[in-house]
């Protein structure tokens, strides 16, 4: 399971890196350059550039929350013990809550399966939600671009993420049901009929999985948007609230808004993740049967 | 009259509105039965919540993916 979450890992950071070349092909992305001081810009502003690769803002604050991650995850394990205390019992906790919370919505199969994934977004997107409130992000500048932005409102980022769990999702589909399975999943009559009503039935069932299907592909995008949606509108607000008003005062209550959001938009996330597959991965008919 | 005069040709921000109040109306309802839901049956917790949650993101999403598409058909129209 180690091996299988570093790999989880390593596949959204690679992902990350995707989106920011396709940006630099479509020759876009210079709706930066003619912002006002007191807003944030909808697009990570590109800081320099590492040979093709340009480094946008989010990216170098990305680095930034996997370093804390891995130095976290570090500090936890380096001397383990069988009562765990401080930062073991921290990291053993979230762990084994995100455990339970998988475990009781998906059968013990895909659980094994789609755990670290879905572990690896919870903990990331937590991580970078919080530290996207720290004093400092969005208000030290360069060049007039703020150098920090948190990597989950930056478009790119969620994209990339909902990316990743479309594909191990269809992957997981196919490896549970068989493609075969998978369609008949999709587009097969439920609900336990036989004899000559089926016939009819088919048609409708058919128009039904067309539907499905279409919902399951607006699944990622609705996903990715939800979650960059709410956090870079959480920073606009802040950035407004905090130039606005005497002594930035009126952003205090919407600081408590976004600890509570950045909580609970990445346990959204997650349990979406988880409920988009238990909808993919599972025999609901033979449940109905009995 | 004169309202809707100034409206004429730009419902887009009326829409905008729409869709917020849409998706506030979702999620408070979302909100309210379950927690309606707690208080019948406390035990129940994890999976009272877990639902409402689901429920609620998918009623929020409506009205984000109408924060996404609204301000280009405004660029649009003006």
């Amino acid at each position: 399971m180690f091996v299988s979450r570093f790999i989880a890992i390593g596949l959204l950071f690679f992902a990350l890196a995707v989106p920011a070349l396709a940006k630099e092909a479509g020759g876009g992305g210079h709706e930066g350059d003619d912002h006002e001081g007191h807003s944030v810009t909808p697009n990570a502003v590109e800081l320099f550039k590492i040979g093709p690769l340009p480094v946008t803002n989010s990216m170098v604050y990305t680095w930034i929350i996997m370093g804390v991650i891995f130095l976290a995850v570090r500090a936890g394990t380096k001397r383990m013990s069988d009562k765990p205390s401080g930062m073991q019992n921290l990291i053993e906790a979230a762990v084994e809550g995100l455990e339970d919370m998988t475990a009781g919505m998906l059968e013990p199969k895909v659980v094994r399966w789609c755990f670290p994934l879905v572990a690896t977004f919870f903990l990331f997107i937590v991580v970078s939600n919080l530290m996207g409130l720290l004093p400092g992000v969005g208000s030290i500048t360069y060049n007039g671009h703020p150098i920090f932005r948190p990597p989950t409102a930056d478009a790119n980022t969620t994209i990339a993420m909902a990316g990743v769990f479309f594909i191990a999702s269809t992957w997981w589909a196919v490896k549970y049901n068989g493609v075969g399975g998978l369609i008949k999943h999709i587009f097969g009559v439920k609900g336990g009929m036989t004899g000559l009503v089926v016939i009819p039935l088919f048609f409708i069932f058919i128009f039904i999985g067309l539907i499905e299907v279409m919902s399951i592909l607006i699944r990622p995008v609705a996903l990715a948007m939800r979650l960059y949606g709410n956090i870079y509108g959480g920073e606009s607000v802040l950035t407004l609230m905090l130039h606005t008003q005497p002594f930035g005062l009126a952003a205090l209550p919407f600081y408590f808004m976004e600890l509570l959001v950045a909580c609970v938009q990445a346990l959204v996330f997650t349990i979406l993740c988880i409920a988009f597959i238990g909808t993919l991965c599972s025999h609901n008919e033979e449940e109905g049967a009995h | 009259m004169e309202m809707l005069a100034a409206l004429e040709g730009n419902f887009i921000p009326f829409a905008a509105g729409l869709a917020g109040l849409g998706g506030a109306i979702g999620v408070g309802l979302a909100g309210a039965k379950g927690a309606e839901a707690v208080g019948r049956n406390p035990g129940a917790f994890g999976k009272i919540f877990t639902t409402t949650l689901i429920a609620m993101a998918l009623a929020e999403g409506i009205a984000i993916l109408g924060f996404f598409v609204l301000p280009g058909l405004l660029k649009g129209s003006m």
